[in-house]
């Protein structure tokens, strides 16, 4: 009747001797609503990571409260752990459990050896602006190939109505590339007053925060805040939920207080100055990213787009909205991989892709810059490439406000 | 009385208590201080007494069925001239001060009267089906009906919210007393009274809010109050327990506690009674179905004062087993379509996911004056639950209203608020002085 998901392993025999000095740090950097953790559970079942048997967070939690400074920074669970909230979404105890193993990254990352990858994004973060190890110089390179112009503040000279973010990913990566093109057209279509910030732009490096380097986030944010002062604009749109999120939510107190939007919400809230126009692909699921939605409430922008589509039907995965299950890049995991697989079975992509394909959908629609490529890997490790596309949501819109597609003559990148 | 429900009384009354709800710890505390001496208004807002009790399959810890303790109250209201009871009415306004409270009663028409022998003649050709509250829904019944087959006053009524009126009027013409009244009218009435009971009761909190149990996803997901009825010889299945999804006999069930209790997300104080009346439910089950398993998930199972002996007798069935770990997530098994909780095991220090035919929620009590509370001067704690004294002291609260508590709590409160009302009436207008002769040597 019952199963479970391993063998319980040898419970290794703990010194608890709480230490009193080490949950005064951790509450200092986060709060003490670990404090109230009674370990119902709720939180290791509603993790991604639940049915590979890690017990995250709860283990964590149990650390945290009693003081267990070596149990807690030995963790493996510390580096699987992708921020993503759900866990916090649903926690009967209102225990801020992101914030918790932040700061236990941080006091772990001024004290330890992080692993190797991720150690290489925040060495790159801090010496070129970007976690891909990219020269800062070519932060704009993407632009020329847009087919559209694309605004620089600094040659316009003027105040723009959109300050257009654009976030590491969609400047640097092949696939963000492809994205940050689309929506650089659809911006031109809808005749947007815009401009980028081009190499004055550096990576807000939100989930290198979340990843413990809080001090490298706090130089980033100084030189966006002291660069975005220079300029006159309207609002800040970003295609990054990350970038939205501390751009919205921790900037203020960085000294730089804006109205951002995500660019489904700025245009979803354009979508009927847009002439859209059937595409090929007919049916689409849609991934909620974390950060967008259960971080910050936006569930509904990504859908009108998508449902704006002339001709396109939206399935949606059993997990959706609040309950959507994260691709795995938040939180540092983006830059965490090999650590994660040694020890996981399988990566948090690899389940999602396949949830997607079990929809029976054409297209895996996406609105943040690390799905693309995570997702379009995971189809590979998990032998299912070429059951689904991945397309960023401003791809299909760009082939879709295009000129109607001739007989024939379009067809779906994939 | 004979179970009629009060005339509109038509002046002014005084010296009198004001009950608000007809449920077990109102009934109590109506007869504890009529069977005193003093006169009591007992409001109820349905159209039969009983409340929640009455829905019970059974009570803990004897597992005598509700019966026991209504029958033997109805027949103290019958045969009690000062309790004077309206159904189908609802407190809409109390003024005034300790001794001296104006009530203002709001009686909905019942469209049935007085000379309704509950024979049963206007239900059979009724048209309209619908879903039966007392059941929470699963069972239909028609639009006039008894409610059940314990009700007080043993009276049919009808739901104005179903009913087709001048447009069927069948029941008028099959009822052989001319009992039914259609165009019965609401009415108003005015009480005068030295004190209050506010006994208002609980309702299950809403189970659909917690998002992560499924509950209206699945149909094998239920309440712990549906399971109730399920148990209930007069429930919709007869007492039997078998699965909704497919009728077949339920051989494995998971009780899930803390289904919104003790949660800071839905209801952040612990329920009370829901640990106990799982373990009543399961061993309820056990009797039905021997075959089958009882899981019981829980963060920590409280079993408070005697009734740990109660929890251990449960517990020592074999067929009682309990995981220490809250279930937060329920999944279909894509082959066999049964459900599977799942669960971090506390104790074994594994995820734990069983499959079992049906998942009862242990869905907590909130206080039934979340919403619909009258104008008064009526304080309420931060979680609905009646803070009693804000007036000063005439106005007491008893049973769920106050607190969640269980069957025997409820009604032991009811008589201590009995009690202090009667105080306030005695203080507002004192007995004459005794007078005492002293022998004089």
């Amino acid at each position: 009747m019952t199963t479970t998901e391993k063998p319980p392993e040898a419970l290794a025999p703990l010194s608890l001797q709480p230490d009193r000095a080490f949950t005064d740090r951790l509450t200092e950097l986060a709060g003490d609503s670990f404090s109230s953790c009674y370990q119902c559970g709720t939180c290791s079942v509603v993790c991604p990571f639940s049915a590979q048997g890690t017990h995250l967070p709860r283990q964590e939690m149990l650390f945290a409260q009693w003081g267990l400074e070596n149990e807690l920074l030995s963790s493996p669970n510390l580096w699987i752990c992708t921020t993503c909230g759900n866990c916090a979404r649903l926690c009967p105890r209102e225990v801020d459990i992101p914030g918790t193993i932040r700061a236990a990254r941080d006091l772990y990352v001024a004290a330890r050896d992080i692993p190797r990858e991720l150690s290489t994004a925040f060495e790159s973060t801090s010496r070129h602006g970007n976690p891909l190890g990219q020269s800062a110089r070519k932060r704009a390179a993407w632009a020329s190939g847009a087919g559209v112009d694309v605004p620089v503040m600094a040659k316009l000279g003027r105040r723009v109505e959109v300050l257009f973010f654009t976030e590491c990913y969609w400047s640097y990566h092949p696939r963000g590339i492809e994205a940050a093109q689309a929506m650089a057209r659809v911006m031109a279509a809808l005749g947007t007053d815009w401009a980028i910030l081009g190499t004055e732009e550096q990576c807000v490096a939100d989930s290198q925060r979340l990843a413990g380097e809080t001090g490298l986030f706090e130089e980033a944010a100084a030189h966006n805040v002291e660069t975005l002062r220079k300029y006159e604009f309207g609002r800040i749109v970003t295609p990054d939920p990350h970038a939205y999120n501390a751009l919205r939510n921790l900037y203020p107190h960085y000294g730089g207080t804006y109205e951002v939007q995500h660019y489904t919400q700025f245009l979803a809230e354009r979508m009927d100055d847009l002439e859209l126009h059937a595409i090929p692909q007919r049916s689409v699921t849609f991934h909620d990213p974390c950060y967008l939605g259960r971080h910050n409430g936006e569930f509904e922008a990504p859908r009108r787009l998508l449902e704006a589509i002339p001709g396109v039907d939206l399935i949606e995965m059993g997990h959706c909205r609040e309950d959507g299950y994260c691709c795995g890049g938040g939180g540092g995991g983006m830059w965490n991989s090999s650590f994660v697989a040694d020890h996981v079975d399988e990566r948090l992509a690899e389940v999602r892709v396949k949830e997607a394909i079990g929809t029976g959908a054409d297209v895996l629609a996406v609105c943040c810059p690390f799905e693309v490529s995570l997702f379009e890997d995971a189809l590979k490790s998990t032998g299912n490439d070429g059951k689904i596309v991945v397309r960023d949501i401003v791809e299909l819109l760009d082939e879709s406000h295009g000129p109607a597609p001739v007989a024939g003559g379009a067809s779906a990148p994939g | 009385m004979s179970g009629r429900d009060a005339d509109p009384l038509g002046g002014a009354v005084s010296d009198g208590i004001l009950v608000v709800g007809g449920g077990i710890a109102g009934i109590t505390a109506a007869l504890e201080a009529a069977e005193a001496g003093v006169q009591v208004y007992l409001v109820e807002k349905s159209a039969h007494l009983g409340g929640r009790v009455a829905q019970l399959a059974r009570y803990f810890p004897k597992l005598c069925p509700p019966t026991c303790g209504l029958e033997i109250n109805y027949r103290r209201l019958r045969e009690n001239r000062d309790v004077h009871v309206f159904t189908t009415a609802e407190v809409e306004e109390i003024r005034g001060e300790p001794g001296h409270y104006e009530a203002t009663i709001r009686r909905h028409p019942r469209y049935v009267n007085d000379r309704c022998t509950a024979c049963g003649a206007c239900s059979a050709p009724c048209p309209v089906e619908r879903p039966n509250p007392f059941d929470y829904g699963m069972s239909t019944t028609k639009t006039i009906s008894l409610g059940h087959e314990m009700a007080f006053p043993m009276k049919y009524s009808i739901d104005a919210s179903t009913c087709l009126f001048d447009d069927c009027a069948k029941c008028v013409d099959a009822c052989p007393y001319g009992a039914v009244d259609l165009h019965m009218e609401e009415e108003r009435i005015q009480l005068e009274v030295g004190a209050v009971v506010v006994a208002t009761g609980w309702q299950p909190y809403d189970a659909g809010a917690i998002a992560n149990l499924a509950f209206g996803h699945y149909p094998d997901v239920v309440t712990n109050v549906m399971l109730e009825r399920m148990l209930a010889e007069n429930g919709p299945t007869a007492g039997q327990v078998l699965r909704p999804s497919d009728g077949t006999p339920v051989r494995s069930a998971a009780f899930v506690q803390c289904a919104g209790s003790r949660d800071r997300l839905h209801l952040g104080y612990c329920s009370s009674i829901c640990c106990l009346a799982s373990l009543k439910e399961a061993s309820l089950l056990l009797e039905r179905n021997p075959e089958a398993t009882a899981h019981v998930f829980f963060i920590d199972l409280r079993t408070p004062g005697t009734y740990e002996a109660f929890a251990t007798k449960v517990l020592a069935h074999p067929n009682v087993r309990t995981t220490k770990g809250k279930v937060a997530d329920i999944l279909q098994d894509p082959d066999s379509g049964q459900l599977v909780v799942v669960a971090d095991d506390m104790v074994a220090g594994a995820m734990r996911r069983l499959p079992v035919d049906l998942v009862v929620l242990a869905s907590g009590m909130e206080p039934s004056l979340t919403q619909g509370r009258p104008a008064a001067e009526v304080a309420y704690d931060p979680d609905g639950f009646v803070a009693e004294g804000a007036d000063g002291g005439g106005i007491f609260a008893a049973g769920c209203a106050r607190a969640p508590v269980d069957v025997a709590t409820a009604t032991l409160d009811a008589t201590a608020a009995a009690m202090r009302a009667i105080r306030v009436l005695r203080q507002a207008t004192p007995l004459p002085a005794p007078t005492v002769t002293v022998p004089v040597p």
